[in-house]
């Protein structure tokens, strides 16, 4: 038993740490002087480290813009694709209609397609919408590619939810209405959470969407004004900024998980039923 | 007042093939207690969740006090349900799953207070009131459902298995416990079961069903002494009543394996009338009409052999399974030092004896 929960260990935190090393990699660069950085056979990388190029990528200023449009982009269609899908969610978990069986495998089969393979498509359709250089625009995009995974991350978290709960509600009184937002959404947040939180990660690390949408440098999301840094023709790319940069661009990931993850801690429902 | 009326009410599932209800016809009273109780599958949860509305009605009217309530969405047919697995709201506390349906159907705060309050001192769930249903045990969890059910004032109680998720000591208690209620409150309850204990136990009337349909309709004690067919009299009971493969000669005795006992003359004389004399018929029995037979010069024509297979010792009884030839024998007897192998003297009280057709399994008499 416990040679098995060793072994469980050690498995564990070898893929943590696969996990872990590019950020490690990441933070440890973004401390680095050109120099060092530059430097073969490669210096002590942690002996003189310095913050200096955490200072250069604040004072630049565009970074803060970058974070901010990448905040209305993600913050725009987290509210847009969670809502839809919950709704749609629900109605496919609890109500019996025509083709519905058809519906979930429909939409499961729109991630069939490559994300890339519907720039062209993407654009066009933007362009036809006048959409095209708006954050209207990309939040629709994202929105809609969001849309299909989280009907069925919200889905399964209302099938699991037990059907006496919402009968219960209606013998109280409820209307489909009150029993969806007092009963069932409440019990229903490790999965808007969960949504919330795919939903995140798929729109703020996004790079060739806003990179081909978007033309104004002010309208940038972070991903792309990050881009900017690399490959710059008189200064050569300053790759300590760029890291320092990414890493800035990392925490608001790191604290919607934070703040996320106490909603993914099962067990909220039970009690409810006898478990 | 709150009568209900079942009138010829079916039940088809989609893509359903059959009925898992054909054509019940019910009429519960006023402030009765009415027991469903049946096999799994035979449709009595069915039918209490097409009373409670919560499933379509396929075909037939149901009626609540006079007024058919078919299409009425269950908060208009003034009715409370307790589920089996409790169905208690998480999120809320105890005092908030029970202030729910009165919240939602807009009383005052004050009354509110009041009737939680009033149906938590009776439940017992006062110290409870600001825990989660997580906190609670079994029990404490039934008891809220059923306050949550209590504190609306329904006309009509609806239980689909309330106990079944109870271990047996606590399911007798709450057994008592729901029975003193229903007195209490006066309301018309229809309960749903699958245990025959419970049933005997709390019912003013049961309702045996079986496959869909109604078997029998009457007092604990009608059903026990009179099953109306071999079905119900080998539900209800425990152990079961035996049924013992008979033949009526035309002399008016009955063989049982190699015995032959003589028959109660207005018993004959309904199996006679009847015309079942000199057929094949199934007697039933139940285990507590058969007795020992200590005295040898008894009349042998009441009186047979049986070898003991296995004795049961239950305290203050004993159940002996035992075998008369071929025949299987399940005897209560009070207790005392039996062993498998022992062979004892069995006498049937006859007047006890009930016969069944073979062919419809129904009660002859």
């Amino acid at each position: 038993m416990k040679t098995k929960l060793t072994v469980t260990y050690v498995i564990l935190s070898v893929f943590a740490l696969g996990g872990l090393l590019p950020v490690l990699w990441m933070f440890v660069m973004s401390l680095q002087t050109p120099r060092a950085l530059n430097s073969f056979p490669t210096l002590n990388w942690f002996k003189d480290f310095e913050f200096n190029n955490y200072q250069i990528a604040l004072n630049q200023g565009g970074i803060y813009q970058g974070l901010i449009n990448s905040s209305i982009i993600t913050g725009g269609t987290l509210i847009i694709s969670v809502t839809f899908a919950t709704l749609a969610a629900y109605a496919l978990a609890n109500f019996e209609f025509k083709g519905k069986a058809l519906l979930l495998i429909g939409i499961l089969m729109t991630q069939l397609i490559p994300g890339m393979a519907a720039i062209v498509p993407l654009f066009d359709i933007l362009k036809s919408l006048h959409l095209i250089n708006t954050y209207t625009g990309l939040i629709l995009i994202f929105a809609a590619r969001t849309i299909p995974l989280n009907i069925w991350i919200m889905h399964g978290f209302f099938k699991e939810l037990p059907a006496e709960l919402r009968e219960a509600a209606i013998i109280d009184g409820c209307s489909v209405y009150t029993t969806f937002t007092r009963i069932i959404l409440p019990l229903a947040l490790p999965g808007i959470g969960a949504a919330c939180m795919f939903t995140f990660m798929q729109t703020w690390i996004d790079f060739i969407m806003p990179l081909t949408t978007l033309f104004d440098q002010n309208k940038f999301p972070f991903t792309v004004m990050l881009y900017k840094y690399v490959g710059d023709p008189i200064m050569g790319t300053n790759y300590g900024v760029v890291f320092a940069s990414a890493v800035i661009g990392t925490l608001p990931t790191l604290l919607m998980f934070v703040f996320f993850q106490r909603f993914f801690v099962k067990g909220l429902t039970s009690g409810a039923v006898k478990g | 007042m709150s009568r209900i009326v079942l009138n010829h009410i079916k039940k088809r599932y989609k893509n359903g093939k059959s009925f898992a209800v054909k054509d019940m016809n019910l009429s519960i009273e006023n402030r009765e207690f009415i027991v469903f109780v049946g096999p799994s599958g035979c449709g009595k949860s069915t039918t209490l969740r097409m009373i409670a509305g919560l499933e379509e009605i396929s075909e037939g009217d149901l009626y609540i006090n006079e007024k058919r309530v078919n299409e009425a969405a269950p908060k208009d047919r003034d009715i409370a349900m307790v589920f089996q697995n409790y169905a208690l709201y998480p999120h809320m506390t105890v005092y908030g799953n029970m202030a729910f349906g009165l919240k939602i159907r807009k009383f005052k705060k004050d009354e509110i207070n009041r009737r939680v309050t009033e149906a938590a001192n009776v439940l017992g769930l006062n110290e409870f009131l600001n825990r989660k249903p997580t906190a609670l045990s079994g029990g404490q969890r039934q008891r809220v459902a059923l306050g949550r059910a209590m504190v609306r004032n329904p006309k009509v109680f609806l239980m689909d298995e309330p106990l079944s998720n109870l271990d047996a000591k606590l399911r007798i208690q709450m057994r008592s416990e729901i029975i003193k209620l229903h007195r209490r409150l006066n309301a018309t309850t229809i309960y749903v079961t699958h245990d025959q204990t419970e049933a005997m136990t709390m019912a003013d009337r049961i309702v045996i069903m079986r496959e869909g349909e109604i078997q029998q309709i009457g007092t604990p004690k009608e059903i026990y002494d009179n099953p109306a067919n071999i079905f119900v009299g080998s539900f209800i009971g425990s152990p079961a009543m035996n049924f013992i493969p008979a033949m009526l000669s035309l002399e008016g005795q009955i063989h049982i394996g190699n015995h032959t006992i003589s028959l109660p003359e207005n018993k004959q004389a309904v199996l006679k009338k009847k015309n079942y004399f000199g057929v094949e018929l199934v007697a039933g029995i139940r285990p507590e009409d058969i007795h020992l037979e200590h005295d040898d010069s008894s009349d042998s024509s009441t009186v047979l052999t049986a070898k003991i297979d296995v004795a049961e010792l239950l305290g203050s009884e004993c159940i002996l399974y035992t075998k008369i030839n071929n025949v299987d024998l399940v005897v209560k007897v009070k207790s005392g030092d039996f062993k498998s192998g022992d062979e004892i003297k069995l006498a049937f009280d006859m007047q006890k004896m009930r016969f069944f057709d073979p062919e419809t399994g129904k009660l002859i008499i």
